[in-house]
């Protein structure tokens, strides 16, 4: 069975879910709502390893599954929404808790693992990213921290030392390698650089993410390819069924229909 | 080179730690939480590399010039001068500049200068769940106690009578006290967890043993009480719990070492048990221990050693 996991909100893995039904999967679309009000929800820790339930009634029960595509961002308080703000406080931190630790131990391939800052898996500090991206060989350009939001100062220096002949771009990264590198340089109109596959590679290495589905934010500008940022919530559409063949492709018991 | 302390100055861990860096002629630059209008940090990246500074009062500290930093600070809606300020309240957006500022220099630096942080904040944030936690501790060589968290009243009753009693305790790091189920006394609240998971725990006993792990030296307590959680010894059994030295074997040193340096965090406190059937049994690790007790009460010269290893690569 295929879980994809997400927030209400998530149109990318609506149609990712879509996607593996219509290539003949099993798959199970899982939003934060649904799992806050599963009617089961037990992990096991001890000497005999990690083992765990949750079962979401009519929405099935997850105990091994196959594949798990996890974009949870937000833990499933729904059912906490009206009450009281310290109790509904608490109850977020038990719960962003209780589904770090299920979706860390919970069997087959999974991406991404949660990290204990982002439960949609590897987020490293934009500053940490930038620092990292340049020693694994990418181009970074020059930001003052505090510009703009966190997650986009970086991509807003890029664009305004590049402008006015900056491109930006979205690269869909599965365990480190470029997925339709074709289709990028395509969309972009300009080959990759020589080695940028490879550096992407390092990076991904680097901040935890060599088994995980990031987004990698670039600004093409005079041939050079600008690092601008990293999410663990890429933008699966655009890398379109390459990426559902290569997710397919990723449990060897399942064989593409 | 600098040692750069974030916190408050007057807090139990951070005094301590000034006096040990005062007594090594050290001169740190103290960042203090409560003081955000005399300071400003400037950070960013040129050329790939970390670069910026941070000035406190008329001293300007080059970031390339901090060689290690304690960071122990509290949130600027935590700050008693901002209490009760708006988000977009100037005061209060000065104060988040500067956090949001130190906290990407603490994030960025032991990559980008090799500097030594004690620890980042991002590495702390392992212990917000102690079930994932118990699962990294697992994987460092220790035992964890038998645990399930669940949101099935009669797993949870299962649980407690197959452990013969049990234990409850959050499962983050919010609300945090260790209590005994009693499925007689709980049998109506035990319905309550459908709400949310509650962890259960059996009940280990045995002698608590508190490591404090600096680098790669450790500094450990053995704590004497009959409460459940020694910390609030005197609520729970009406005196309070006294702790002695103890020196740890040479093996569960080095995994305690080995276990803190895999979750990132140079300075952290192990919390063990000597079980009475022989395990040696790891609750969790503090990812920034509030050590003032344990130096004091057992004489352990933990803020020393701290000292000595942020200054190790001035």
């Amino acid at each position: 069975m295929f879980v994809v996991l997400c927030d209400l909100d998530d149109s990318a893995a609506l149609w990712l879910d879509s996607r593996f039904r219509e290539l003949g999967q099993k798959s199970v679309l899982v939003t934060s709502g649904l799992l806050s009000f599963a009617r089961r929800r037990s992990q096991w820790i001890g000497r005999d390893g990690t083992r765990a339930v949750v079962d979401l009634g009519e929405g099935g029960v997850i105990d091994q599954p196959d594949l798990v595509v996890n974009r949870l961002l937000s833990p499933p308080t729904a059912a906490w929404q009206w009450a009281e703000p310290g109790e509904r406080d608490y109850a977020g931190a038990e719960l962003t808790a209780f589904t770090l630790s299920w979706l860390a131990a919970v069997p087959g391939v999974v991406r991404n693992r949660p990290s204990p800052t982002c439960l949609a898996g590897p987020s490293p500090h934009p500053l940490r990213a930038a620092v990292v991206a340049h020693r694994a060989g990418l181009d970074v350009p020059d930001a003052d921290v505090g510009a703009g939001s966190p997650t986009l100062w970086l991509l807003e220096a890029a664009v305004r030392r590049a402008a006015p002949a900056a491109g930006v771009a979205h690269l869909v990264v599965l365990d480190g390698r470029i997925v339709d590198a074709e289709g990028v340089e395509r969309r972009v109109g300009a080959r990759l650089p020589e080695g940028f596959p490879s550096a992407v590679a390092r990076f991904a290495a680097a901040v935890g993410a060599a088994e995980a589905l990031i987004g990698i934010d670039v600004v093409v500008a005079q041939g050079r390819w600008w690092f601008a940022g990293m999410t663990p919530l890429p933008d699966l559409m655009l890398a379109g069924d390459a990426l559902v063949q290569d997710l397919i492709g990723l449990d060897a018991r399942v064989v593409a229909r | 080179m600098s040692v750069l302390v974030w916190g408050v100055p007057t807090e139990s861990p951070v005094e301590l730690l000034l006096g040990a860096l005062a007594r090594c002629g050290a001169d740190p630059v103290v960042v203090h939480p409560r003081q955000f209008l005399q300071q400003h940090v400037d950070i960013g990246v040129s050329g790939g590399e970390l670069r910026g500074s941070i000035r406190v009062g008329d001293r300007t500290t080059d970031v390339r010039d901090v060689a290690g930093v304690y960071v122990r600070p509290i949130e600027p809606e935590l700050v008693p001068e901002l209490r009760g300020a708006a988000a977009d309240d100037p005061a209060m957006r000065r104060a988040r500049a500067g956090f949001d500022a130190l906290m990407a220099f603490t994030e960025a630096a032991p990559d980008a200068l090799g500097c030594r942080v004690a620890s980042r904040l991002s590495a702390m944030a392992s212990n917000m769940s102690k079930p994932y936690q118990a699962q990294l501790v697992q994987q460092g060589g220790f035992d964890t106690p038998e645990t399930v968290v669940t949101d099935d009243p009669d797993e949870a009753r299962a649980f407690v009578r197959a452990h013969r009693g049990a234990i409850y305790k959050s499962v983050s790091g919010v609300r945090s006290i260790v209590s005994v189920v009693d499925l007689d006394r709980d049998a109506e609240r035990l319905e309550l967890i459908r709400w949310c998971p509650v962890q259960f725990q059996e009940h280990v006993r045995g002698r608590d043993v508190r490591v404090h792990v600096v680098g790669d030296e450790v500094y450990a307590a053995i704590v004497d009480s009959s409460a459940t959680d020694y910390r609030y010894a005197r609520a729970q059994v009406g005196e309070d719990a006294t702790l002695a030295p103890y020196a740890l074997p040479d093996d569960v040193a080095e995994r305690c070492v080995r276990l803190a340096r895999d979750l990132d965090l140079p300075f952290a406190g192990v919390d063990l048990l000597l079980a009475d059937d022989g395990r040696i049994v790891c609750f969790e690790v503090n990812p920034s221990p509030g050590y003032s007790w344990y130096e004091t009460a057992a004489g352990l010269p933990i803020s020393d050693a701290l000292a000595r290893w942020l200054l190790r690569a001035a």
